[in-house]
């Protein structure tokens, strides 16, 4: 259950018998979560932290006028609002794009585990810090880079963070999101979206169809990006 | 709510919408034909040109045309002579 969660652990760092024995006991429950379907309202009181298991899901923030900014795509594996641990409440939601299946961890718990497994501790402080290193990259993107950049630099992102957690098959992988959720990632409209995977397609780099994303040329498709996974924090080392 | 496609048509060639927008009307429709002109023309504006020879389609689930809006109207241009 909690597999892909500790293949991204293990990307990173080494976890022992004992440390992941302590993160699967944490787990009280399970909850399927339907696509478009709230996992955390903003500003609520929280009590939990949720693991993502299946699907794709996002932290987003709703405008007035009805629009919205999807501002971390979440895959399988993610400690999706271990932020809340500490925050309390979040100032964003946590929304499912595809349907999805959460693992729940009460805030007691994380508590216990912050008192007994100073490792585990410092690994999940990498992953916060590593969420807004995340964020800074696409604030990168939001501001300096072009549409067509931006999505291209968020296709390289997601085949190495869905690859670490073996979601992809060679060059494709799996991306049940629509035009228009991509569109929220980067800032621009579902129809200049369409255009630019268009544009993608026709240089012969990327196919994305049918909630399947195809890599056709990954070297041409980074170049595109200026993609540079350093801020993925890719290395193992003691944490 | 209806399922609106929105056709996009200019110069760089033809993008068929296969997905779909959820909104209330054709007025609304519009109003997103008119913001997606903009995205793509600022988009272009930052690399330095603007091609205004442009629409967008928006047809309803059965492929009937409910209204065109054209590129030029999705932006006043302004210059001193």
């Amino acid at each position: 259950m909690l597999d892909a969660h500790l293949k991204k652990l293990r990307a990173r760092d080494d976890i022992s018998a004992a440390e992941e024995q302590a993160i699967r006991a944490g787990v009280r429950e399970v909850i399927k979560v339907p696509a478009d379907g709230l996992v955390v309202r903003a500003n609520q009181p929280l009590e939990v932290c949720t693991i993502l298991l299946s699907g794709i899901a996002a932290r987003q923030k709703d405008m007035p006028d009805g629009k919205r900014q999807i501002t971390e795509i979440h895959v399988p594996g993610d400690f999706t609002d271990l932020h809340s641990f500490t925050l309390k409440r979040l100032d964003h939601d946590v929304v499912a794009l595809s349907a999805c299946s959460f693992a729940v961890l009460p805030h007691k718990y994380l508590e216990q585990i912050t008192e007994t497994q100073p490792h585990l501790t410092r690994v999940y402080w990498f992953g916060t810090n590593m969420d807004a290193a995340i964020h800074r990259e696409w604030v990168v993107s939001l501001g300096t880079r072009s549409a067509l950049a931006r999505m291209a630099h968020l296709f390289c992102e997601l085949h190495i963070r869905l690859g670490i957690v073996d979601l992809t098959r060679g060059d494709s992988f799996d991306l049940p999101i629509t035009q228009q959720e991509l569109a929220e990632m980067i800032g621009i409209t579902p129809v200049h979206a369409n255009r630019t995977l268009q544009e993608l397609r026709k240089n012969g780099w990327l196919e994305f169809a049918g909630a399947l994303a195809t890599i056709k040329d990954l070297e041409a498709l980074k170049r595109a990006a200026e993609f540079d996974p350093a801020y993925l924090y890719l290395e193992r080392g003691r944490r | 709510m209806a399922r609106y496609l929105l056709h996009l048509h200019n110069r760089t060639g033809h993008t068929r919408d296969d997905e779909g927008l959820d909104l209330p009307d054709v007025a609304a429709a519009r109003d997103e034909a008119i913001r997606s002109i903009r995205s793509i023309l600022s988009s272009e504006i930052l690399e330095g040109q603007m091609d205004l020879d442009g629409r967008i389609d928006i047809c309803g689930e059965d492929g009937e045309t409910l209204a065109v809006v054209r590129f030029s109207e999705a932006v006043q241009l302004k210059a001193e002579a």
